[in-house]
């Protein structure tokens, strides 16, 4: 409960000044009903009746506009703090996401991330909204109702007292430790549903060719494994439940107290009490059955809380208290270790890349070359060595500075939901249109995006769509147009069009003047002209140097070379 | 009804479990209704001070009875909750992978909400909407004997007060889904963000990226309390308007007594009985909302359910060999474009083919016509001789495997994934398999080897390894025919000449077609398709095309490794 109460407190005032509004409402619900009590001694009797009727009537059509306006203004008020909440927490997330490792991405899953995203912000809704409200209605109302029936007739609203104290024992039971179980492994059976289910239908077409396999038969086994747990769940806990609906339900309600009155001498009570008792006696029991209901929505409510408040104090990559800047466009790794899970990435990495000139690390698939250029960038700290850059540890320059300080060309190019130009513009978001088109064109992307309706005005996703050789030509113009003084490129050309990719080279080549670049290739004639290349495998740093003291050495980059070369032997080229 | 026309493909299970509870649901609100009516000879026997006895008796035995019957209609609810559930998933299990390839997006949530959103049915709305609707009516009808001027106030006042419920539920359902429109669109934007941020950070803060999401934060939230403020009207209509009847009704009986044109008794009990079955209105005003949103998910599962999917026939033909043929096809896309035009391939069995082309040629969408992932508008897909329509869903997945662009992992062990193809491999098949696919380094490098965790989507692995393990999974499969898109995108040049070894080595055994870039895997193909613009602009083996066709002869030139 402290998260969520944390998490209310700016909206103190409002969520008060909501309760006081519905207590008055609630009251007020009452007293038409009360009036009616009331008024049937006068009916009772012949005509002409007492003032006293006309007033009781006057009395019960004003409590009830005044229950109209308080029901609103408090649903209004809460509905409203409501908003505010779901805004300021879904703000907090964002900061705070920006500055996660990134491996904690990757373990979640785009699945993950949605939870907190949507569904848990989503819960709390139900909460914020609807709770102050019905816990006023849940505790005044019953109160109130019984001070009046006890002042009427003390014995028979004890009796009426006995299915309410049963209902609210009941529903205790179904929340206690004993069901606990039953609840959670439904739970358990459904969310399994949740993610077989949307794996399942996110990879149909391999669903096809392996009918009753794999991913098929374990969406089917989920249904079935929630089937059981759910109906063993009702049998255990749902009779439970149905008992106390139909113990809470008007007819038994009003016929308990008709048996009442059986015990009770009629006489002695007096219809008209008894009428009291059979309008009000329901209006004591509606706000126990929503506990039945309400409790639900809490639980989630809080666990939703539990998560969101895990992940804002999940760590984040620290922030320096005295931040220092880079003095140049130099990298150094220093005896650095990382590693992922149990997997060891990287081990013992050592090296320098000198400022203006271009470093190449090559190497086998997942030797770990992608997760030492995310090391650089922080994305991830290490867990033992030293990252420098400009000659300063990146843990002690700010994260702004060092963003600014370095230019990503990464593997998994992406585009931000903004216009062409905006996303091109997004290191350099000062850049004239005639740069922006100047590094676009170095690109090969100006001719296409003026080829599109809207131009460099057209929206990633909204208005156009970029594939995959697209977004990374719309990275390197990003790149190109940036002047950040450090550069690291992962696989800059991998998905583009062969025909293109000549062109790109050549584009990043004539750029490369002046700026510290690494770059991540396996095509090994792209970087062979780089002043240093680094051969990384299975984690270490096992070859370095230039392309031609490299290949006079019988070791990994020469056989990589001879493989590339040889199957380029293998095709005659026909003039 | 067309209201009611979804439910037609409702699953019979389902359907049944829903029949039965409805019945005893409507058992109960009889009871109900009754149980209600036997309390005015009551309240007029007190008021007359005569016998109570048989009155008490009659309600506390019909009590009894509507108490039993609605337990049982409760726990029949819940079980009919979750079999619906059930019902759906498995259905929904069935059909999708019929679906055609276009039709296959946004599927993904159909459960988690939709299916979900629908259980709530059976299991908390349809008692109390049932009650609703057939306890006032029985009080109503009941009033006609004992004061029918009383049951004509009461039915007239009943009908407006169930179209205002209906406006007033109409209405705050389309701003509630309009409310939910701008938290999902909210929601997004922050997971968005959330996959965006190897991006995002190397933007920096102030980047106009950071400010447009904090940006549209706000507006999403400036809609909500727009949204809030323009409920107020509508929230409580149904309440007001159920106050407002009870007050009239009062006030104007108080003056009918007054005038001594009513039983002043008689009054009491009316309105007890009205108290007594304004009730179970008002809870439904409560639940209204729920009930049709719960609805609207249901027609939208039920939606899905009825979308037209690929036939196959059962048991279906049976193919004569390995070969695979198109004729004459023809497919236009959802934009009514041309992908492919009066397109012609010829397979052998056994033999390598390529298919190479620009990017947007139309490569993917023939080779997803080939592997029967959506039908052509003209001309025939031929499979072994027969029209691939006529095999069974089981006969094509075991002459045919495909490996598309996304290799398609699951969350599980990566031996799992791998064989799935091949359930029954043994050991010795799954290392071939590996060797084959160069999967066997990634083996050795992961500490758990087989048995490591590959990540939702695979996402503990690299892009690399991924594709490896798809293709490992393609060649343990035991189909004839291999379909493979862009098969070698992610790896390093020595790891594709491995794979390339391998399906060079597959010739004679398994017939395989192939969408590549890379000149490499296609110069050992059998026979080379070139595709432009959506149709076959040259046929032919490497020598010849090489001879004799321009694009092909630059494709090759420019991507051969060492040509600057």
């Amino acid at each position: 409960m402290s998260h969520l109460s944390e998490m209310l407190r700016p909206f103190r005032a409002r969520l008060g000044a909501a309760i006081a509004l519905q207590a008055v409402a609630g009251i007020c619900s009452l007293l038409p009903l009360i009036a009616l009590a009331q008024l049937a001694d006068s009916l009772r009797q012949a005509p002409p009746l007492a003032s006293s009727a006309l007033n009781w009537v006057v009395v019960a059509v004003v409590a009830s506009a005044l229950w109209l306006c308080g029901q609103t203004l408090a649903l209004h008020l809460t509905h409203q703090v409501d908003a505010d909440l779901c805004d300021r927490l879904r703000v907090r997330l964002a900061e705070h996401l920006q500055r996660l490792p990134l491996g904690w991405f990757a373990r979640l899953g785009p699945e993950g991330v949605t939870r907190y995203a949507e569904q848990d912000v989503r819960a709390l809704h139900q909460l914020v909204g609807h709770a102050p409200t019905d816990l006023v209605n849940l505790l005044l109302i019953p109160m109130a109702t019984l001070a009046y029936l006890l002042w009427s007739n003390s014995a028979l609203a004890l009796w009426c007292l006995l299915p309410l104290a049963l209902g609210v024992l009941g529903y205790w039971r179904l929340g206690s430790a004993h069901y606990r179980e039953d609840v959670a492994q439904r739970n358990g059976a459904i969310q399994r549903l949740f993610s077989d289910y949307s794996q399942f239908a996110g990879n149909l077409g391999l669903v096809r060719q392996f009918p009753s396999a794999g991913i098929h038969r374990r969406v089917q086994e989920a249904v079935q494994q929630f089937d059981q747990r759910f109906s063993h769940w009702v049998s255990r806990a749902g009779h439970l439940a149905a008992l106390i609906q139909v113990l809470l339900s008007a007819p038994w309600l009003l016929a308990w107290v008709v048996l009442g009155t059986l015990f009770i001498d009629v006489s002695e009570v007096g219809a008209v009490q008894v009428c009291g008792f059979l309008l009000l006696v329901r209006a004591m029991a509606a706000p126990v059955l929503a506990l039945g209901h309400g409790f639900d929505a809490l639980n989630n409510a809080r666990a939703s809380a539990r998560r969101l408040q895990e992940v804002l104090s999940t760590p984040s990559l620290i922030e320096p208290d005295a931040p220092q800047s880079p003095r140049d466009a130099s990298v150094e790794m220093l005896d650095v270790s990382f590693s992922q899970g149990d997997v060891t990435v990287l081990k013992a990495i050592n090296l320098r890349l000198e400022p203006g000139t271009t470093t190449a690390l090559v190497g086998p698939s997942g030797a770990g070359k992608s997760t030492l250029a995310g090391l650089i960038a922080r994305f991830m700290d290490v867990d033992s060595g030293h990252v420098r850059v400009g000659g300063v540890d990146v843990r002690q320059i700010a994260s702004r500075q060092l963003q600014q300080h370095l230019a990503l060309v990464f593997q998994q190019a992406g585009a931000l939901r903004l216009s062409l130009a905006q996303n091109i513009a997004l290191y350099q978001p000062h850049a004239s249109e005639k740069q922006i088109r100047a590094a676009a064109k170095a690109a090969c992307l100006d001719d296409w995006i003026m080829g599109l309706p809207k131009g460099y005005a057209s929206v990633v996703a909204d208005d156009v769509r970029l594939s995959g050789g697209e977004l990374q030509r719309l990275a390197i113009a990003r790149a190109l147009l940036s002047r950040a003084p450090i550069m690291l490129l992962d696989e800059p050309t991998s998905a583009t069009d062969p025909q293109t990719e000549r062109a790109l080279r050549t584009a990043l080549r004539d750029d490369a003047a002046g700026r510290t670049r690494l770059i991540i290739a396996h095509r090994l004639e792209t970087i062979a002209h780089a002043e240093q290349i680094l051969v990384l495998c299975e984690g270490r740093i096992v070859q370095r140097g230039c392309h031609a003291q490299l290949l006079a050495v019988d070791g990994l980059y020469r056989q990589l070379w001879d493989e590339q070369m040889s199957t380029a032997d293998q095709l005659e080229f026909v003039s | 009804m067309s209201v009611l026309s979804p439910l037609r493909h409702l699953p019979d299970q389902a359907r049944r479990v829903l029949r039965g509870a409805l019945r005893w649901m409507l058992l109960a609100a009889v009871l109900d209704g009754l149980a209600g009516l036997a309390l005015v000879p009551l309240i007029l026997a007190w008021f007359d001070q005569q016998s109570v006895q048989p009155s008490v008796l009659l309600l506390l035995g019909l009590t009894l009875l509507q108490a039993l019957v609605s337990y049982v209609a409760q726990r029949r609810g819940y079980l009919a909750g979750a079999g619906l559930a059930a019902g759906l998933v498995s259905q929904l299990v069935q059909q999708l992978p019929r679906l055609p390839l276009a039709r296959q997006g946004q599927l993904e949530d159909l459960v988690r909400g939709p299916v979900f959103n629908s259980m709530g049915i059976p299991a908390h709305l349809l008692a109390p909407l049932v009650t609703a609707l057939v306890t006032p009516t029985m009080v109503v009808l009941g009033l006609i004997f004992i004061e029918p001027r009383l049951a004509l106030v009461l039915a007239l006042a009943y009908l407006p007060l169930f179209a205002l419920l209906r406006w007033a539920g109409r209405r705050s359902l389309a701003l509630e889904q309009l409310r939910q429109q701008v938290d999902r669109r909210a929601g997004q934007l922050l997971q968005t963000f959330a996959q965006q941020q190897a991006l995002i950070r190397s933007a920096g803060d102030a980047s106009q990226g950071q400010l447009a999401l904090r940006q549209a934060l706000h507006e999403q939230h400036q809609a909500t309390h727009r949204l809030n403020r323009r409920a107020l009207p509508s929230g409580l209509g149904f309440a007001a308007a159920v106050q407002v009847v009870f007050s009239l009704v009062l006030a104007g009986g108080v003056l009918a007594v007054a005038a001594g044109q009513l039983s002043g008794a008689l009054l009491v009990a009316v309105l007890v009985l009205l108290v007594r079955f304004i009730e179970p209105l008002s809870q439904l005003a409560y639940l209204d909302q729920a009930l049709r949103m719960a609805w609207q998910a249901l027609s939208q599962v039920l939606t899905v359910l009825a979308m037209p999917t690929l036939h196959s026939p059962h048991p279906g033909e049976q193919p004569q060999d390995a070969s695979l043929q198109g004729q004459g096809l023809n497919i236009c896309g959802e934009g009514g474009e041309q992908l492919l035009k009066d397109v012609d391939i010829h397979c052998a069995p056994g033999t390598f083919t390529a298919i190479v082309g620009p990017s947007g040629a139309g490569k993917s969408t023939l080779l997803a016509l080939l592997g029967r992932g959506m039908d052509p508008q003209t001309g025939a897909v031929r499979l072994g001789q027969v029209d691939i329509r006529q095999l069974s869903e089981h006969t094509l997945a075991n002459h045919l495997t495909q490996v598309f662009q996304n290799s398609g992992l699951f969350a599980g062990s990566l031996l799992w994934n791998v064989s799935m193809a091949r359930p029954q491999a043994t050991p010795a098949q799954l290392q071939h398999a590996a060797k084959d696919a160069a999967l066997d380094e990634v083996l050795s490098s992961l500490p758990q080897g087989w048995h490591s965790e590959v990540g939702p989507g695979g996402a503990l692995l690299s892009g690399g390894q991924r594709q490896r393990v798809g293709l490992a999974r393609a060649l343990l499969s035991p189909a004839p025919i291999l379909l493979l898109d862009e098969p070698t995108a992610s790896l390093d040049a020595r790891c594709e000449a491995r794979v390339n070894r391998s399906l060079q080595a597959l010739h004679g055994r398994r017939t395989v077609v192939l969408v590549s870039h890379n000149p490499t895997l296609v110069r050992g193909a059998d026979q080379i398709l070139v595709l432009e613009g959506g149709s076959v602009s040259g046929c032919g083996s490497h020598e010849q095309l090489l001879a004799t066709h321009r694009w092909y002869a630059q494709f090759v030139e420019q991507n051969l490794p060492g040509s600057h």
